[in-house]
């Protein structure tokens, strides 16, 4: 064994310019499927994300009939809530009134929606990082506004000024009046701005004059603790809605999915241009020696050693292409770590509900699948043209060679 | 002058005591209340000419106009032939809109009801002018002269604090003859947004009117739209039928 490793080494040491070239593209393949996993990755994240902190949260708790009707005519009551329901793996839960309004200045009337949040629990929400002008909303009995940088512009209004919201009551009662603005915000996500209007939720519940709530998000620790906490709450709220985020919003759920499925179409089609590269190097490489493999069976080494010599060169070529490749990778990884800046194309990005900033992100389980789906690849594409070294006779490969 | 807390009661009270009283005793309330009352008479048919005019264009078209008490108007395109029949119905604090083009009423959600009404500059809050005024505002006056005999007044009103308003203050030049000679409304920096301006003033149907009526955006001049008196007549039967909506329809 010692023999055929040294063999091996020294063969290819031998060839060294050619296995250069290969372990060069196998670099280059395991060091692009590694930076454009990641992105993917990275990608899949912020889908994820966007979709829970848009006023989501993995799993949402509402009135049957809300869906179909938005509006305060079909509410929850307020009290549902304990303290995350005590329930493992919820990491916390909050409360919502929402509603359809109007919006309007002195020169512009725009549509919204307005929210009435409770501060101290909305803790998961792209709430939480907003860049703020003003004080914003600071606790649930908050009378004030706090609209996003772009309705501000549309409206022609500032911090401090005073807005009209009009809209129905749980009681289909015209409601209309005035509110200060309160803080105006700029959200990663542009679409937010002019998306909705933030406000107390007691101020909310007394101005339309209610106790009631629209929803309940509810955020678990772990992505897979979903279904069991989703279960649990369906049967304890037998009467209300339990939701969970995928359900709610299809179509980021659906790209979710596709994005995680397309990952490992990609890992597949990188490989197999590997392979059937490497297959061309080796087939090229075991021809040219048929010679000198007949003449090592010649004098007597076993049949399955000069298998097993070949596989070898594969495999040192392949694990060191592996490493250097995922090593290459991990840099170009650390330089983008801070996100590739897409604000460029935001209008693009923001249609399919993306962050302006593409941030990669690893998964290690990836890592172990291009690892090992590539040594196993390398071990089949150099087994078959070994195979034809021993399928032709000795004597033949010393007369043809 | 102090302002005080009101009650629509209370201020009718007020308005039979201001016909009472001398005049130098006039609060700026009283004014308001009588110039709401003054432009609603009880009921009243009205023939007028439109005119708006942009940098570009200018149109001018006619309507007749039937009110009944404070609530209740019906406004009906007459010329030009593209626009006949183009109504425009409120009862109570409702408002529908008429196309015979369409052939469909239109009950107008209260978030339309800043927006322009015919393409003028008169919002259908303008036309819908109810107690709003009285109600969510705070009034002051900052300026009266008298001139034969008549005084001239200068109100100031501002929203209250959660009023349901989107303007700053709102400036009302009112003549003791009850005619108001301007209102101007200023966004919340007291900037002037947009003004209505009253010219002509005359005997119309037994009343001192402004025959014409501007109204005007203030930030760009050639935008303004004016409404004249063709025929008036106040406290004249009308028929109840003549606010539902198939008197909307036209039929």
């Amino acid at each position: 064994m010692q023999l055929v490793l040294q063999l091996a080494l020294r063969n290819i040491w031998r060839q060294r310019r050619r296995n250069f070239l290969v372990l060069v593209a196998i670099v280059l393949t395991i060091g692009g499927v590694f930076v454009m996993n990641s992105l993917s990755r990275g990608m899949e994240q912020d889908f994820l994300s966007t979709s829970i902190e848009n006023l989501q949260g993995h799993i949402k708790m509402l009135s049957p009939k809300q869906l179909d009707e938005p509006g305060l005519k079909h509410l929850i009551a307020n009290d549902l809530v304990g303290d995350g329901f005590g329930i493992d793996g919820v990491v916390a839960t909050t409360s919502r009134l929402r509603s359809p309004a109007v919006v309007m200045s002195e020169r512009e009337t725009r549509g919204v929606e307005i929210v009435g949040i409770d501060p101290i629990s909305e803790t998961h929400s792209f709430i939480q990082h907003l860049e703020l002008a003003g004080e914003g909303i600071l606790n649930a009995d908050e009378p004030g506004l706090l609209i996003g940088q772009r309705l501000a512009e549309d409206l022609k209004t500032s911090l401090g000024r005073r807005l009209v919201v009009l809209l129905v009551g749980p009681n289909d009662e015209a409601i209309e009046t005035g509110f200060r603005v309160r803080g105006i915000f700029k959200a990663e996500i542009g679409g937010y701005e002019d998306a909705y209007a933030l406000t107390g939720l007691r101020a909310l519940q007394k101005l339309v004059g209610t106790d009631a709530i629209t929803e309940v998000s509810v955020y678990v620790g772990d992505l897979a603790q979903i279904p069991d906490v989703q279960a649990y709450l369906a049967t304890q709220f037998p009467q209300i809605d339990v939701k969970s985020w995928l359900e709610l919003d299809p179509f980021t759920g659906e790209m979710y999915t596709v994005i995680g499925f397309t990952i490992y179409i990609l890992i597949a089609v990188f490989l197999c241009t590997l392979i059937f590269g490497l297959i061309n190097a080796l087939v090229t490489a075991v021809l040219e020696r048929t010679r000198e493999f007949g003449m090592l069976r010649a004098v007597g080494m076993n049949s399955r050693l000069v298998v097993a010599q070949v596989v070898i060169e594969c495999v040192i070529i392949m694990l060191s292409g592996l490493v250097l490749g995922i090593g290459g990778g991990l840099l170009v990884y650390l330089w983008l770590a801070d996100g590739i800046d897409l604000s460029a194309f935001a209008a693009g990005v923001e249609a399919f509900s993306m962050k302006t900033r593409m941030i990669p992100h690893l998964v290690g389980e990836d890592f172990v699948i291009i690892g090992l789906a590539s040594v196993l690849l390398g071990l089949i594409a150099s087994y078959f043209p070994a195979r034809r070294i021993i399928k032709t006779s000795i004597l033949q490969s010393l007369r043809d060679g | 002058m102090t302002l005080r807390p009101f009650r629509l009661a209370s201020a009718l009270a007020l308005l039979i005591a201001i016909t009472v009283h001398a005049e130098d005793e006039i609060t700026a309330e009283d004014l308001i209340l009588r110039m709401i009352d003054q432009s609603r008479g009880l009921s009243s048919y009205s023939e007028m000419s439109m005119t708006i005019n942009r940098p570009q264009w200018q149109r001018t078209s006619a309507f007749a106009v039937w009110t009944r008490g404070r609530e209740d108007a019906l406004i009906r395109f007459t010329a030009p032939a593209k626009d006949a029949g183009n109504a425009t119905l409120k009862v109570g604090s409702n408002m529908w809109t008429y196309s015979p083009k369409i052939r469909r009423a239109i009950r107008l959600p209260k978030s339309m009801m800043s927006q322009e009404w015919a393409g003028s500059d008169f919002s259908y809050n303008d036309l819908a002018r109810s107690d709003k005024l009285f109600v969510h505002y705070e009034h002051e006056i900052v300026d009266s002269f008298e001139e034969d005999g008549i005084t001239t007044y200068t109100i100031e009103s501002r929203p209250k604090e959660s009023a349901p308003v989107v303007w700053g203050m709102e400036k009302l030049v009112f003549r003791s003859d009850n005619v108001v000679l301007e209102q101007t409304y200023y966004d919340q920096e007291l900037q002037p947004v947009k003004s209505m301006r009253a010219f002509e003033i005359q005997e119309l149907g037994g009343r001192m009117l402004a025959k014409r009526m501007r109204m005007f955006n203030v930030d760009e001049p050639d935008t303004w739209t004016e409404v004249s008196y063709e025929h008036v007549a106040f406290d004249i039967d009308i028929d109840d039928r003549q606010f539902t909506q198939f008197a909307l329809r036209g039929e």
